[in-house]
């Protein structure tokens, strides 16, 4: 029944996708704002929201810090001739490294349930027929997640610098946090450790059934977490947050590259 | 005739037939393979609609419809052949095509957490659309719809067909130029679906909208659609407007006579005497005539000889066949 004559002029096959595309901000937000509408209703994902920034952020450093305080002198010994070595101590190597697994608990917990959600939901098929393109769809995914996890470290940060600040002040009489090492932690190693710990659970939550397996599988990352908390009691946490930060920042490039590339409606309308 | 043929022309003359085929799919082959096993899906799909056509698709469950609607609204890849959807091949443009088609999924794909209100709002605002043509347009629909009163409730607090009706209104809310339907009646109680179908006639017939309509209930499509094509594990069985498809399939056309007192077996032979008549008597008071074309020369004829023979004929109808006698006669069911 096809004619040869009736053959249309544009059969050149962009399928493929080199040229980096062009992403519309404006429609990428109004998916996330959906998405963060939706986090809002989910206890899932609002209870570790809640609670991470409460134990690790105020309530730890309180127990850590704050309690032995209560006693000054008790923190004297050969190894902390001063309160405020103590201070200095207990803040770089037992609370800074909880600083990463912060993002990395907030981030995971909504990033897992982006596309599996949608696909738990029956509403993948939905969001994917929006005239987005894939990347733009996936960059969507990725931004949802990114930047709660972002604000709400942030938000941490900020209740645990002023707190022991507060604390230490007594000992220091001046402002001791931030400096250029929790600057460097929070605005340079958090995002890029963030976006790799998105773009696994991203990846894997589009491939996973639903949200509960891809939970467990992107909670592999937390590995690195270990590393980073023994490497702090060694004292050698920033030179480890340096490496990392180098090779998440490889990593994610190549991610950013790739993942959006790959990515495609269809393995996820056929795969189950 | 010969007139300087640039190529600019042919080009206008090429896209020409391109254009009016809103749709158009050659040899379409899906395959969906896996470790296991490949599923053929599709199989060679020859389609071709034009634009202002209410088509309906038929077949039975597993047959390529929902299948046909992913690949043309661009979710699923062809694994051979070509879909053209507004002249554009789907591998090419599936945001602009995207753009311009509304889709009604079989799971209604709303989210159930946020009001319909909401989801409607959330899904209209990829399309460019000024935001007050869009809340006239979204509160229109929902009042054509019967749906004002539970515009600010949960879509998952929402009764089956109530969902399904929000999501017709989440199809259409972005005006689409061509729309594909994927059951639009599941679940709808009657009066819903009569008014459902006002409504696509509307759409079809006054805006000159596109519709696609996979469906399971044979009456709807004969009501509403130009084109019908049935398929079957992946291929395409017939395709054509209702009444061409009964011409096609059944070569006999059936005659009810119905007389006022009962009639003797000898009438029903001496009726199939004539040529191009088989008759047979299907109860005492009722006569049921076979008759080849042309049916308009030969039922006088034989109506004047019934009441020749004494008949008194009360009632003469003609028996035409349902959408449904088509599908069921291709499927190799009983008519
Ligand atoms: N993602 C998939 N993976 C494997 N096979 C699939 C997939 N999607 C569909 N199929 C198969 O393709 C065939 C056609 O399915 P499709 O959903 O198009 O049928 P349908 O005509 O819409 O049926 P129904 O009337 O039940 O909705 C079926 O055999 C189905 O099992
Ligand atoms: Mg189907």
């Amino acid at each position: 029944m096809a004619q040869t004559e009736e053959k249309p002029l544009d059969t050149g096959r962009k399928g493929r996708k080199l040229r980096p595309e062009k992403i519309r901000l404006g429609l990428l937000l109004k998916v996330s704002r959906k998405d963060w509408r939706e986090i809002r209703g989910n206890k899932q994902i609002m209870l570790p929201m809640i609670v991470v920034p409460v134990v690790f952020a105020i309530v730890y450093p309180i127990l850590m810090i704050g309690a032995p305080l209560s006693d000054p002198a008790s923190v004297i010994s050969p190894s902390f001739p001063t309160v405020f070595s103590y201070i200095a101590f207990m803040t770089s190597s037992v609370v800074k490294p909880l600083f990463v697994l912060i993002p990395l608990l907030i981030t995971m917990a909504i990033a897992s349930d982006s596309w599996a959600g949608e696909k738990e939901r029956k509403t993948a098929e939905s969001i994917f027929l929006l005239p987005l393109s894939d990347t733009e769809l996936f960059t969507a995914k990725v931004l949802s997640s990114f930047i709660p996890g972002m604000l709400v470290t942030w938000a941490c940060a900020a209740g645990t610098m002023t707190l022991i600040d507060v604390m230490a002040f007594p000992f220091y009489p001046a402002i001791y946090l931030p400096d250029w090492s929790w600057i460097f932690m929070l605005f340079v190693f958090t995002p890029i450790m963030s976006f790799f710990t998105i773009y696994i659970n991203v990846w894997v939550s589009y491939r996973a059934r639903d949200t509960k397996s891809a939970q467990q599988i992107g909670g592999s990352v937390i590995v690195v977490v270990l590393g980073v908390m023994v490497s702090s009691f060694l004292g050698v946490i920033d030179p480890v947050l340096y490496t990392l930060t180098a090779v998440f920042a490889a990593v994610d490039f190549i991610l950013f590259y790739f993942a959006p590339r790959v990515f495609s409606r269809e393995t996820m309308i056929a795969r189950f | 005739m010969s007139f300087p043929c640039t190529t600019r022309f042919r080009r206008l003359v090429a896209g020409r037939s391109i254009l009016d085929d809103i749709i158009e799919i050659r040899n379409l082959v899906k395959v969906f393979s896996s470790k296991k096993s490949n599923v053929v899906a599709l199989n060679e799909i020859n389609l071709k609609i034009k634009k202002g056509t209410i088509f309906s698709f038929l077949g039975p469950n597993g047959a390529g419809k929902t299948t046909t609607v992913r690949l043309l609204s661009c979710l699923l890849k062809p694994t051979a052949g070509e879909a053209y959807v507004f002249g554009k091949n789907v591998l090419d443009d599936p945001v602009g095509i995207r753009s311009r088609i509304g889709v009604l999924t079989e799971n209604h794909g709303m989210y159930e957490r946020m009001t319909v209100k909401e989801n409607l709002d959330f899904f209209s605002s990829f399309y460019g659309i000024d935001k007050v043509a869009i809340a006239s347009r979204i509160s229109e629909l929902l009042s054509a719809f019967n749906l004002t009163d539970r515009a600010d409730d949960k879509v998952g607090t929402l009764s089956k067909g109530l969902k399904q009706r929000a999501a017709l209104i989440k199809t259409l809310v972005h005006d689409p130029e061509l729309v594909f339907l994927d059951e639009p009646t599941a679940g709808l109680d009657p009066k819903a679906s009569v008014e459902f179908r006002d409504y696509i006639q509307l759409l079809g017939k006054q805006y000159h909208k596109t519709i696609f309509m996979c469906t399971h209930n044979l009456v709807e499509a004969q009501k509403l659609s130009d084109l019908v094509a049935i398929i079957d594990k992946g291929s395409i069985k017939k395709i054509g407007p209702p009444a061409e498809l009964e011409k096609q399939l059944f070569e006999a056309v059936t005659f009810k006579v119905v007389s006022a007192r009962p009639m003797s077996g000898d009438i029903a032979l001496s009726i199939a005497d004539n040529e191009g008549v088989k008759a047979s008597l299907a109860g005492p008071n009722e006569l049921t005539v076979f008759l080849s074309k042309p049916e308009e020369e030969i039922m006088p004829r034989i109506v004047r000889k019934l009441v020749h023979l004494g008949v008194p004929v009360v009632e003469v109808a003609r028996q035409s066949h349902s959408l449904e006698d088509i599908y069921l006669k291709l499927m190799g069911g009983e008519v």
